[in-house]
C-alpha cells in the first residue's frame, strides 16, 4: 500500500544553487516534520509536494498520483491544502472574506456550503472572534493563523506547511502545534521547521534535509538514538567534542566522541540533530 | 430595579400572551434592564426557531459586502463565485480605475492641441490593458498568488476571466475617453484592434517568460511600430488598413497559441 | 449556542461587536433574541414577519455596534432598533394582517398586581380598562416611543385617528385617577 507522500531523488537548481540533489523520503499519516537549516531545501521540497513546482529529475508520487500529470496534478490539488513560507493577504479584506475567496479558487461554488466552510476553518484556528476584521487590523500571529485557516478548506487529505511557527512567540507556538496535532490524527502533514522542539512535540516521523539530501528519515526516537552516547557534561569543553557549549546549570554540554568515563547526558533531539548537520545548523538553532 | 426581580409564572404566561397589556408593558419594562429575568424568558421561547433565526444571521453578516466592481458584475449575470474572483484582481481596484481613467483622460484632452495629442492618445490606449494584465498576473502584485497556484481553480480560466475583465474594463474606459477626442469620429475606435492584439500577444508569451518582462517588450515593441510606421507612411500609418489587419492578425495567432498550449498554464507563469 | 453565556457585559459585547467580532454578536443574540421574538410578536402576528424583523435587527446590531452612544441599556438600544425594523417591513406590507392579542378574562395574579404596582403605581389597573384600541396606542405611542405617524403605521390606521385616541386614552385615565 503506497504511501501518501513518496519523494525518490528528486533534484532541482536554480540558476547556480542547487536547491535538491536527490532527496528522498516518504510520509504517511500523521505529522512529518522536515527539519533542516536555512538553505536546506525545504521550501524547495514542499512546493514540489504542493504541486506548485516541478522537479527537474526524479520521482514524486502524491496521494498515489502523478504531480506531473495535469489531470492528476489537478486531482491532487483538490485534495490537498497549502500554507507556504511566506503567505500573502489581500490586507484590505476582512478574515472572512480573504479565506472565502480561497475557498472560490478551491471550487466551492456553493455560496451557503462555501460560507460554512469558511466559518469551519476559522473555527479550527479559533479566529471566529475577528472573522470581520481586516488583514491589515490584525496582529501577525493571527494573520499566520488565517493563513493555516485556508490551508485547511475542504478538509484534505494532504496538508503542507511551510515554516508555520517561523517567527511566532512561544504561546502562539504552542497553539499551533496543537492545531497541527489535531489535525494530524486523520490526515497526512509534512511541516517544515528548522526548531527541533517543534519537531519533538507534534511529529510522529522526521526527516533531516542539509544541502539539499536526506540525512535521515525515521522516527524521532530514532533519531535520538544516533546520539546515544555522544553526549556528555563536563566542566568544561572537551577537545573530542564536535559542538559545545555551556548549559543554565554551568556545565558544557558536549556533543561528538565521548571520551571513556565521560559523565554521560540523555541525548535530545536537538542534539541528534547537530551531530548530523554540524556547526552550520548551530547558528539557527540556537 | 436593584433587588426587585419578576417571578417565572408572570415571565411564563408572558411569553404565551396570557397577560393584561399593562403586565405586560410592565414586563417589558422590567426585561430591558434586568438580565437575570430575561434569562427566565429564555426556556419559555422555541429555541429550534431562535438557532434558525441565527444561522441566517450569521449567513448576512458574514457575507462579505460586494464592492462596485463586484455589484456591476453581478448586474451583468455574471456568477457570484467569479465575479468575487474577478473584483479582487489587483488591476480592477479603484485606485488602478481612477489612474486609468486620468490617464486616458489628460491624452483625450491632449488631442484638442493638436493631432500628435491624438497620437499620443491612439498608442497610449492598446498599452493599458497590457500593464493592466501584468498587474493582475504578477506574482509580487497578487498578494495570494502561492495560495492560488495550489488551488485546484484552473489557472488558464482563470487567466481568461481575469483578462477579459480587465481589457474590458480598459476599453470602455478609453472608449469614454475617445469622446473627448478632436479629429474624425473613426479615429475613435483605430486602438481597439492594437489592444486586443497587443494583451493576447503578452498572454501567449508569458507562459515562457516573466509577464512584466514580456509586458515591457511588447509596449516598447509598439511604440517603435507606431514611430517607425511613420516614416513610411505618414503620421497615423500604424493605425491605417494593413496596420489594423496585422493586428488582427497577431490577435488570431496569439489566441490560438494560448488555446494550443492552455495545459502549459497550470504551473507557475514565466516558469517560476 | 444557548446553554453557555458570555461573560462579558453587554456594554463590553457591543463594543467588540463594533469591533468586527462575531462571537460578541452571537452573545448578545443568545441574551436579547428571545426577548425581542416575543415582545414583537405581541406587535404583529405575522410570525414570519417577525422572524424577518428579528433577523434584520442583528445584522443592523452588527453594522450600527459602533454607533451606540454608550449611555443608557443595551437592550433599549436594541428595541428602538427592532421596533424601527418593524415599522420599515410594514411599510412594505400591506397593514391589515395586524392583530394584537387580545385575550379576554384575564385574571391578574398577585404577583402582577405587586408588578404593576412597582412600574406604573394605580395608573397599571386602569390602563386594562380602557376599550383595546386605545389601549393599542397608548401601548404604542407611550411604551414604545413611537411618534404618532409611526404608531398609525404600525396598527394600520391614519395618523390623525392616532391623535384623536390618545387624546381620548388620555382624558379616560385622568378621569380615572382623579
Amino acid at each position: 500500500m503506497a504511501e501518501p507522500v513518496e519523494v525518490f531523488h528528486v533534484r532541482k537548481t536554480f540558476r547556480r544553487t542547487v536547491a535538491l540533489a536527490g532527496a528522498d523520503f516518504t510520509a504517511g499519516r500523521g505529522v512529518t516534520g522536515l527539519l533542516g537549516p536555512n538553505g536546506a531545501g525545504k521550501t524547495t521540497l514542499l512546493r514540489m509536494l504542493a504541486t506548485v513546482l516541478a522537479p527537474a529529475s526524479g520521482r514524486l508520487r502524491l496521494l498515489g498520483l502523478d504531480p506531473a500529470m495535469p489531470a492528476e496534478r489537478l486531482a491532487i490539488r483538490r485534495r490537498l491544502g497549502y500554507l507556504p513560507q511566506e503567505p500573502g493577504f489581500h490586507r484590505g479584506m476582512t478574515v472572512f472574506e480573504f479565506v472565502d475567496y480561497v475557498a472560490i479558487l478551491k471550487e466551492l461554488t456553493d455560496r451557503r456550503a462555501r460560507h460554512a466552510e469558511v466559518r469551519r476553518v476559522l473555527n479550527e484556528v479559533g479566529l471566529a472572534p475577528v472573522s470581520g476584521k481586516r488583514i491589515r487590523a490584525v496582529s501577525g500571529g493571527m494573520r499566520r493563523r488565517v493563513a493555516l485557516a485556508q490551508a485547511l478548506l475542504g478538509e484534505p487529505e494532504l496538508v503542507i506547511l511551510d515554516e508555520p511557527t517561523a517567527g511566532l512567540d512561544p504561546e502562539l507556538r504552542l497553539r499551533f502545534r496543537e492545531i497541527v496535532s489535531r489535525i494530524g490524527e486523520e490526515r497526512t502533514v509534512v511541516l517544515s521547521t528548522h526548531q527541533t522542539e517543534d519537531v519533538a512535540a507534534v511529529c510522529q516521523r522526521v526527516v533531516v534535509l542539509h544541502h539539499g539530501r536526506s540525512l535521515f528519515a525515521g522516527t524521532p526516537a530514532a533519531l535520538i538514538e544516533q546520539a546515544a552516547g555522544r553526549v556528555w557534561l563536563d566542566a568544561e569543553r572537551s577537545p573530542t567534542a564536535q559542538l559545545a557549549w555551556r548549559n543554565g546549570d554551568g556545565l558544557v554540554r558536549n556533543i561528538g566522541g565521548a571520551p571513556a568515563g565521560a559523565e554521560l547526558a540523555a541525548p535530545t533531539l536537538e542534539d541528534a540533530y547537530l551531530l548530523l548537520v554540524g556547526d552550520r545548523a548551530m547558528a539557527v538553532t540556537a | 430595579m436593584n433587588g426587585w426581580h419578576l417571578d417565572e409564572a408572570t415571565v411564563t404566561r408572558y411569553a404565551h400572551g396570557r397577560v393584561t397589556m399593562a403586565v405586560a408593558a410592565s414586563v417589558e419594562a422590567h426585561l430591558l434592564a434586568c438580565a437575570p429575568c430575561r434569562a427566565l424568558l429564555t426556556p419559555a421561547v422555541d429555541l429550534a426557531r431562535l438557532r434558525s433565526l441565527w444561522d441566517d444571521v450569521a449567513e448576512r453578516v458574514d457575507t462579505p459586502a460586494p464592492g462596485l466592481v463586484e455589484r456591476l458584475l453581478r448586474l451583468a449575470r455574471i456568477p457570484e463565485d467569479t465575479s468575487r474572483l474577478l473584483a479582487s484582481t489587483p488591476s480592477l481596484r479603484a485606485s488602478w480605475l481612477l489612474a486609468l481613467g486620468a490617464v486616458l483622460g489628460f491624452a483625450a484632452l491632449a488631442s484638442e492641441a493638436d493631432e500628435r495629442g491624438t497620437l499620443l492618445f491612439l498608442t497610449l490606449a492598446p498599452i493599458l490593458p497590457v500593464v493592466g494584465v501584468a498587474t493582475a498576473f504578477h506574482r509580487r502584485l497578487d498578494p495570494a498568488h502561492e495560495i492560488g497556484l495550489a488551488a485546484p481553480y484552473p489557472a488558464f480560466r482563470l487567466l481568461l476571466l481575469r483578462s477579459a475583465a480587465v481589457v474590458g474594463v480598459t476599453s470602455l474606459a478609453a472608449a469614454g475617453a475617445s469622446l473627448l477626442l478632436a479629429g474624425p469620429a473613426l479615429a475613435a475606435a483605430a486602438w481597439l484592434l492594437p489592444a486586443l492584439a497587443l494583451t493576447s500577444l503578452t498572454l501567449a508569451l508569458s507562459r515562457r517568460f516573466d509577464i512584466v518582462h514580456v509586458a515591457c517588450g511588447v509596449g516598447a515593441g509598439w511604440a517603435a511600430a507606431v514611430a517607425g510606421a511613420q516614416i513610411e507612411g505618414g503620421r497615423f500609418a500604424a493605425f491605417g488598413t494593413a496596420g489594423q489587419l496585422a493586428c488582427l492578425l497577431v490577435t488570431v495567432a496569439s489566441l490560438l497559441a494560448l488555446v494550443a498550449y492552455r495545459d502549459r498554464y497550470a504551473t507557475p507563469l514565466g516558469g517560476a | 449556542m444557548f446553554d453557555h453565556d458570555d461573560e462579558r457585559t453587554d456594554a463590553e459585547l457591543l463594543a467588540a461587536t463594533g469591533d468586527g467580532d462575531r462571537t460578541a454578536l452571537e452573545g448578545l443574540y443568545v441574551r436579547h433574541a428571545p426577548w425581542l421574538l416575543v415582545r414583537l410578536s405581541r406587535r404583529c402576528a405575522d410570525r414570519q414577519l417577525v422572524d424577518e424583523v428579528v433577523q434584520d435587527t442583528f445584522v443592523a446590531v452588527w453594522r450600527g455596534a459602533r454607533r451606540w452612544s454608550g449611555r443608557g441599556e443595551v437592550g433599549a438600544w436594541i428595541w428602538g432598533i427592532g421596533v424601527h425594523r418593524l415599522l420599515d417591513r410594514l411599510r412594505r406590507r400591506p397593514p391589515s394582517i395586524l392583530a394584537l392579542f387580545e385575550p379576554s378574562a384575564l385574571e391578574v395574579s398577585a404577583e402582577e398586581q405587586v408588578l404593576l404596582g412597582v412600574q406604573y403605581g394605580d395608573l397599571g389597573g386602569a390602563l386594562d380598562r380602557l376599550s383595546p384600541e386605545l389601549r393599542a396606542v397608548v401601548q404604542a405611542t407611550v411604551l414604545d416611543g413611537l411618534t404618532s405617524r409611526e404608531a398609525g403605521r404600525l396598527l394600520g390606521i391614519p395618523t390623525g385617528t392616532v391623535k384623536t385616541r390618545m387624546m381620548r386614552a388620555r382624558a379616560m385615565l385622568r378621569e380615572e385617577l382623579s
